[in-house]
């Protein structure tokens, strides 16, 4: 009796079951795969634009690489660059108001980290479902299995032990799937939750730093 | 480097990691349950009595009856008659044909009277040693014969004990077989005694009969293989419906009754009549 048998010899709801459960562990794995390596990329190309950043480079340069690389540039940059772009396009107006003029670079900035940060967090939400959910998915399956097989029970008047536990080792291995979805699925949100945080912190203090860089530039 | 480039190669890798990752797990689980799971032990179904129906015949051995000593035979000495000795190889020598009177006479006398002595001692001699040769072979042959009618006696005896304990033999077996029907007899009476047990504390004997002991109801059940009752019905009523019922419901309730397998279920337990009475 090997774990084939117990999965072949299921019945049809919990096969679907566990089918249900085979892909939402196949797509939790890739996303996970995928975000280790995005992560892994952003928090790269972070800390390589912080060091350029505060390295001292001329702001118009970094602008400039920024705006022929933008393929290949990471969240903080393009931070950067939308920001630096709305404040040199306003500061040329004449009469500009420097409250305004912040305000306006400010929001710009806002806007490019949210979509940053939105990239970012995409396809966590599917691990997060994965995680809470396809534990009772398994549960279903095998509670639908046991049900089953205690039904078979009825017809048999002298019931054994070998009459029961095929049907309950087939219903149990829905739930094993389940878990086996799930605990990876929670493991990699919580850590990839924390990264994303971890990052979007990141983006935050140099948005506010930034911001201060240039507000001292307009006097 | 092109970002768009690199993004769907990490897709394609994710994706195959994915795979990857589930692979491996299918095979540690094929793995790992089926090495847990060499061999397949089969359930067995036991019913157990509190004391052995002594139906396992007890003695399988036939009684060691002590063999008495096969009655000596009589001594059926056939009586041959004793070989007769061979009569004695008449060799004796001829007697010396008479040697012809010579002129020395005296001389000759003499030697005739000489060797006439010797040969007479000769011939004396040689009838003695004869005479012992025989008695010698008639003493031999007294003997053979003796040891032969011995060994015939005895051969008699060994085939009256082999009668005998073949006898001894037949009737051990037909005991044994005796016993063995009672030993068959006894034990498909445990099982109904057992059926009869289980059923008797399950009749809800309705007030009218409880203890008549003329209310006797028989009922002829028929049992399928492994004790399920596969029906009941009331030969011989009790003359209270009631208590028909009763019965018939309680054998129903009493099922899977505890029957024997094979041969002897066939021949005893598929159709079964049992009677019961309202009285303990």
């Amino acid at each position: 009796m090997s774990v084939l048998s117990l999965i072949t010899g299921a019945s049809v709801p919990v096969q679907l079951v566990m089918l249900i459960l085979l892909l939402s562990s196949l797509f939790s794995w890739y996303y996970i795969f995928l975000k280790v390596f995005t992560l892994r990329r952003a928090d790269r190309q972070t800390a390589e634009f912080e060091r350029q950043f505060w390295s001292g480079a001329d702001l118009k340069d970094l602008f400039q690489r920024a705006v022929n690389a933008r393929d290949s540039a990471g969240s903080l940059e393009r931070i950067f660059e939308s920001g630096f772009r709305e404040f040199t396009k306003h500061r040329r107006e004449p009469g500009v108001d420097v409250a305004a003029l912040m305000d306006s670079t400010r929001r710009a900035m806002r806007a490019t980290y949210q979509r940053e940060m939105d990239k970012l967090e995409s396809s966590l939400s599917f691990l997060a479902s994965v995680g809470s959910v396809s534990p009772y998915i398994g549960l279903l399956g095998t509670v639908w299995g046991i049900m089953n097989s205690f039904r078979g029970l009825a017809n048999v008047a002298q019931a054994t032990l070998s009459h029961v536990a095929p049907g309950i080792a087939e219903a149990l291995i829905a739930t094993a799937i389940g878990l086996f979805a799930a605990i990876p699925a929670v493991l990699a949100y919580n850590r990839f939750a924390g990264d994303v945080n971890r990052l979007a912190i990141r983006f935050d203090s140099f948005t506010e730093e930034f911001s201060n860089i240039l507000q001292r530039q307009v006097h | 480097m092109n970002a768009a480039a690199a993004h769907s190669r990490e897709q394609t890798l994710a994706g195959g990691l994915a795979f990857a990752v589930h692979v491996l797990l299918l095979i540690m689980l094929v793995f790992g349950v089926s090495w847990q799971h060499k061999q397949v032990d089969n359930a067995v179904v036991v019913d157990l009595w509190r004391d052995l129906p002594a139906a396992a015949p007890p003695k399988v051995e036939p009684p060691p009856v002590a063999k008495p000593e096969p009655p000596p035979p009589a001594p059926k000495v056939e009586v041959k008659p004793p070989p007769r000795p061979e009569p004695a190889p008449k060799s004796l020598p001829k007697p010396e044909p008479v040697p012809k009177p010579d002129i020395a006479l005296k001389e000759k006398l003499e030697k005739e009277r000489k060797l006439k002595e010797q040969q007479e001692a000769e011939a004396k001699k040689l009838a003695a040693e004869l005479e012992k040769k025989k008695r010698a072979e008639a003493d031999a042959l007294k003997k053979k014969q003796a040891t032969e009618t011995e060994v015939l006696k005895k051969k008699q005896a060994a085939d009256a004990a082999a009668k005998s304990l073949a006898a001894e033999e037949q009737k051990a077996r037909d005991a044994l077989a005796a016993q063995q029907a009672a030993a068959a007899q006894n034990e498909i009476d445990k099982y109904m005694s057992g059926i009869r047990n289980k059923v008797k504390p399950l009749v809800r004997v309705p007030p009218g009969v409880q203890g008549n002991p003329k209310a006797e109801v028989e009922v002829e059940v028929t049992l399928l293989p492994g004790g399920d009752v596969l029906d009941v019905r009331i030969s011989k009523s009790s003359g209270n419906a009631a208590y028909d019922a009763a019965v018939e419901s309680a054998i129903r309730k009493a099922q899977p009754l505890v029957v024997p397998t094979g041969e002897p279920f066939q021949r005893y337990f598929r159709r079964l009549t049992m009677a019961f009475r309202p009285v303990q």
